[in-house]
C-alpha cells in the first residue's frame, strides 16, 4: 500500500513538472470566475429596440417600465422610428417596437370603436418562435392601460349618467385584483447555484469535459512512456497499475482545480454534493481512460481518438442540451452521470454502479489483451 | 538539407498520416453535424418543430379549461408558438425530464370556477429546474404575464363591482360581470390586432440558420487542431537542429511545416465541402442562405474561406510551437477551441452574451474569422476583416519563428 502512495506520489509530481499542465490547471480556478463574473452583467436572448414615435406620455410610461423590468428581453430606447429600424436591419437588434404617435388615441379606437388599431409597429428581419412569444409582452406591456380602457368604456356604456370621470377612476385606482394565478415549480428541487444563467450553465459540463481530456492525454502520456519502455521490468499484466496511477493523478488534479473553479464562481450546488459528485466523477474517469489506455496500446492512436471521445461527450452529454435520445450510448460517458447527478441524487448510484463496470471491464480486457504475459 | 527537401518531407509525413487522421476527423464531423442539426432543427423541420411544447394536467373534460385550451389551440395567436399537450402528472414529468415538453401546467380541480369566483388558487407552471433552457425561461415569462393581465382583469371586475354596489345598482350586476368577462376575452384572443408586424428579410446579416452554420464550420476548424495532433507532435526536434546546423534558418523550417499543414487542413476542409455539396441537392428549407444552392456552392465557400483557414493553422501551429509533451498541447488545443469557440458565439448567438463579452468575442481571432464567413455569406467580405485576419495569420507565424528560436537558442546553451 505504502508503495502505492509513494507510485502516485511520484507519478503526480512528474506530470507537475510540465509547467504548461500547471499553468492549465491553475488558469482554470482562476478564468472561471472572472467569465462568469463577466456573463452576470447586462446580457438577453433577445435584443428588442424600443421607438417612441410621438410624444405620448403613456407610450412613454410603458417604454421605461420595459427599460426598468427584469427580463431575459434586452431592452434599448432609440430616439427615433429610423435609428430602430436600422438596429434591427444591421443585426444590432432582434426586433423594434415602435409605439405609435397617437398611442393613447389609438388605443381608444381599439377599445371604444372596437376597430383594430396599430398601437405598436414590429420590426423583424424574420420570423421565428422565439421573437413571436416575445411579441405577447407586448400586449402585456400595454395591457394595464387597456385594462384600464375598457372598465372606463364599460363603466359609461353600463352606468351612463350614474358616476363622474373621476369616481370611475377613484374605484378603480383602490382596487385590488386577486392573488397571481400561476405558481412557478421545479422538478428538481436541487436549489440552483446562486450566479448560474443561462449563459453559466454550459460551463459546469464544459469543465467536466476537460477532467475527461486531462485524463485522456495522460493515458497518452502512460501509452509513450510504453512505448519508451520504461515499465518493461514490469509484467504486461501489472503495468496496468502505473496505467491508473498517471491516469487518476491527471484526473485528480484537474478535478480538484473544477471542484475549486465552482466554488469560487458560486456555481456550486452544495459542498456535499459536489465533494461526491467529483470523488466519483474522478474514479469514473479514472477508470474510462485508463480502459481506452488499455484497448489502444499505442499513444498515436489513442490521441487520434480524443477529438473524438470530446467531440461526442459535448454532444451526448446534458452541455448545450439533452439529447435524451441517445441515452443508449450517453449511459456509457462519465460525463453523463456526473452532470445529471447534480440534480439528481439517483445518477450517483448510477455513476458508482459505472466506476465498478468500468474498473471490472478494464480488468478483464487486460488480462484478456495482455494474456498471460 | 534543401529546403524543397524538407518540405517534400513534412508533405510525405503528413501524406502518410492523413488516412487515420481524416477517419478520425469524418467521425468528428459526424457528431458537430448532429450536434448542428439538433441546434438548427426547428430550422429545418418546419413550424412545429419550433414550438414550445406544454404539458396540461388537470381535468380538462367538460370543463372551462378544456374550453380554454381548445381556444387558446385553434383561435389564439399563441397556437403559432406553443402546442398544449393534455397528459397524466406521471406522463408529464417523465416528458419533462427527456425534455420533451418545456413545462406542465398543474391545474388544480375547478381552477377557472374559482377564479371567476374571485378566488384565485394557483395553477403550478413546472419546469425542470437545474441549468434553465432559454425557451423554458421565455416560457415563464410569459405564464407571468397571463397571470398579471387576469389579476388585471379581475381589478376592473371588483371595481365595477364595488361601485355599482355603493350606487345601490346590483340588479342584473351579474350579467354585468359576464358582460365586461366576455369583452375582455374577446380583446385577448384579438390582440393581435393591437400591433402590425414588419418582416424586413435578413439583407444585411445572416439568418439565424446561416449563423449556425458559419458558427460550426469555425467551431470544426478550431477543433482540427486536436485532430491533426498526430502530424503536429510528430514533427522531429532532433531534425529541427541539425537542419539549423546546416543553414536551414528557423523561418524557412516554419514555413515547410505551416504549409504542409495547411495543405492537410485545406484538402480535409474541401473533401467535406464536396460532402456537403451533396447535401445541397436536397433542396433544404428554412435557411434563407442556402435557397438556390448549388453542388458547388459549399466548395466556393471553401475558396472564399481561404483566409481563414490560414489564420487558424496558423494559430494552432503557433500552439503547438508554445507547448511541448502529448498533454500540454492536447490540454491546451482544447482549451483554446472551447474558449473561443463559446465566447466567439459559435455554440450560443454571441448577442445572448453582455457587450463586454461581445466586444472580446469579435476581436478574437475565432470572432473575426466568424464575421469573415458571415460576411462572405452574404456578399464581399469587409475589407478590414480581410486585413486582421492577415495580421493575425502574421502575428502567429511570427510567434511561432520566435518561440523556436528562442528555444533553439536556450538548448544552443
Amino acid at each position: 500500500m505504502k508503495k502505492a502512495w509513494i507510485w502516485l506520489y511520484m507519478l503526480t509530481k512528474r506530470l507537475f513538472r510540465k509547467y504548461s499542465f500547471l499553468i492549465i490547471l491553475l488558469l482554470i480556478p482562476l478564468a472561471i470566475p472572472l467569465a462568469n463574473t463577466a456573463m452576470q452583467s447586462e446580457s438577453g436572448v433577445l435584443r428588442i429596440a424600443l421607438c417612441n414615435a410621438g410624444t405620448d406620455k403613456n407610450a412613454e410610461n410603458i417604454i421605461e417600465e420595459l427599460l426598468s423590468s427584469k427580463s431575459v428581453l434586452l431592452y434599448k430606447k432609440y430616439d427615433t422610428a429610423g435609428e430602430a429600424r436600422r438596429a434591427v436591419e444591421t443585426g444590432k437588434a432582434d426586433a423594434a417596437w415602435i409605439f405609435a404617435e397617437e398611442f393613447s388615441r389609438k388605443a381608444e379606437i381599439y377599445i371604444k370603436e372596437k376597430r383594430p388599431a396599430t398601437m405598436v409597429t414590429v420590426l423583424e428581419r424574420e420570423s421565428t418562435v422565439p421573437l413571436q412569444l416575445a411579441r405577447e409582452k407586448i400586449y402585456g406591456a400595454v395591457y394595464p392601460h387597456i385594462s384600464k380602457l375598457v372598465y372606463t368604456t364599460f363603466m359609461e356604456k353600463e352606468f351612463t349618467g350614474l358616476f363622474s370621470v373621476e369616481e370611475i377612476q377613484r374605484y378603480y385606482e383602490a382596487s385590488v385584483g386577486g392573488d397571481d394565478i400561476i405558481r412557478m415549480e421545479k422538478l428538481y428541487k436541487t436549489e440552483a447555484p446562486r450566479n448560474e444563467n443561462y449563459l453559466t450553465a454550459p460551463l459546469r459540463g464544459l469543465l467536466s469535459m476537460l477532467v475527461v481530456l486531462c485524463g485522456l492525454a495522460a493515458a497518452c502520456y502512460f501509452l509513450q512512456d510504453t512505448k519508451d519502455r520504461k515499465y518493461d521490468w514490469l509484467s504486461p499484466r501489472k503495468r496496468i497499475l502505473p496505467a491508473f496511477g498517471t491516469c487518476f493523478a491527471a484526473v485528480a488534479a484537474s478535478g480538484v482545480a473544477v471542484f475549486l473553479a465552482l466554488h469560487i464562481a458560486k456555481l456550486n450546488v452544495g459542498f456535499g454534493r459536489e465533494l461526491l459528485s467529483m470523488l466519483l466523477y474522478i474514479l469514473a474517469v479514472t477508470g474510462f481512460c485508463t480502459l481506452w489506455a488499455v484497448v489502444f496500446r499505442d499513444a498515436g492512436r489513442l490521441g487520434a481518438c480524443i477529438p473524438f471521445f470530446v467531440i461526442g461527450m459535448l454532444a451526448l452529454s446534458p452541455v448545450f442540451f439533452d439529447m435524451e435520445r441517445f441515452a443508449c450510448i450517453s449511459i456509457f460517458l462519465p460525463s453523463w452521470y456526473y452532470l445529471h447527478a447534480i440534480h439528481d441524487t439517483a445518477y450517483l448510484f448510477g455513476m458508482f454502479v459505472y466506476c465498478v463496470a468500468v474498473f471490472g471491464v478494464t480488468a478483464l480486457l487486460n488480462v484478456l489483451l495482455r494474456g498471460r504475459g | 538539407m534543401k529546403k524543397e527537401m524538407y518540405a517534400r518531407l513534412q508533405m510525405k509525413r503528413a501524406w502518410k498520416l492523413y488516412p487515420s487522421i481524416l477517419a478520425i476527423t469524418v467521425v468528428t464531423v459526424s457528431v458537430i453535424l448532429l450536434v448542428g442539426v439538433t441546434m438548427l432543427g426547428g430550422f429545418l423541420h418546419g413550424e412545429d418543430k419550433q414550438k414550445f411544447h406544454i404539458g396540461i394536467v388537470g381535468d380538462v373534460t367538460d370543463s372551462y379549461l378544456g374550453i380554454g385550451i381548445t381556444a387558446l389551440q385553434n383561435m389564439d395567436s399563441s397556437r403559432f408558438s406553443f402546442t398544449f399537450m393534455e397528459m397524466e402528472e406521471e406522463e408529464a414529468q417523465e416528458a419533462l425530464r427527456k425534455q420533451e415538453i418545456f413545462g406542465y401546467v398543474h391545474a388544480p380541480e375547478n381552477f377557472i370556477d374559482n377564479i371567476m369566483n374571485g378566488e384565485n388558487v394557483p395553477a403550478t407552471f413546472v419546469t425542470l429546474g437545474g441549468a434553465e433552457r432559454i425557451g423554458t425561461v421565455l416560457t415563464g415569462e410569459v405564464a407571468e404575464m397571463v397571470s398579471d393581465i387576469v389579476t388585471e382583469c379581475q381589478r376592473s371586475m371588483y371595481a365595477m363591482q364595488d361601485a355599482a354596489r355603493a350606487k345601490g345598482k346590483t340588479d342584473g350586476l351579474w350579467e354585468k360581470v359576464k358582460a365586461m368577462n366576455i369583452r375582455y376575452i374577446e380583446d385577448f384572443l384579438f390582440r393581435t390586432s393591437s400591433y402590425e408586424v414588419e418582416n424586413l428579410g435578413i439583407a444585411n446579416s445572416v439568418s439565424m440558420g446561416g449563423y449556425y452554420i458559419c458558427g460550426m464550420v469555425i467551431f470544426f476548424l478550431l477543433l482540427w487542431g486536436i485532430s491533426s495532433g498526430r502530424f503536429m507532435m510528430g514533427r522531429s526536434v532532433g531534425l529541427q537542429k541539425q537542419l539549423l546546423a546546416r543553414g536551414m534558418s528557423v523561418t524557412r523550417q516554419i514555413f515547410c511545416e505551416y504549409f504542409a499543414f495547411l495543405a492537410l487542413t485545406f484538402l480535409t476542409v474541401f473533401l467535406f465541402s464536396v460532402g456537403a455539396g451533396f447535401l445541397m441537392l436536397k433542396n433544404i428549407q428554412g435557411i434563407p442562405e442556402l435557397s438556390g444552392a448549388t453542388f458547388f456552392t459549399p466548395m466556393r465557400f471553401v475558396f472564399t474561406a481561404i483566409p481563414v483557414i490560414l489564420m487558424v493553422t496558423a494559430m494552432q501551429t503557433a500552439m503547438y510551437e508554445m507547448t511541448s509533451g502529448t498533454v500540454s498541447s492536447i490540454l491546451l488545443q482544447f482549451i483554446v477551441a472551447i474558449g473561443m469557440g463559446y465566447i466567439s458565439g459559435c455554440l450560443y448567438p454571441s448577442t445572448f452574451f453582455p457587450e463586454t463579452v461581445q466586444h472580446i468575442g469579435t476581436i478574437l481571432p475565432s470572432g473575426v474569422g466568424f464575421s469573415y464567413l458571415r460576411q462572405s455569406m452574404l456578399s464581399v467580405p469587409d475589407g478590414r476583416t480581410w486585413m486582421w485576419l492577415l495580421i493575425y495569420t502574421a502575428a502567429f507565424l511570427g510567434i511561432t519563428v520566435w518561440i523556436r528560436k528562442c528555444r533553439m537558442a536556450g538548448d544552443g546553451q
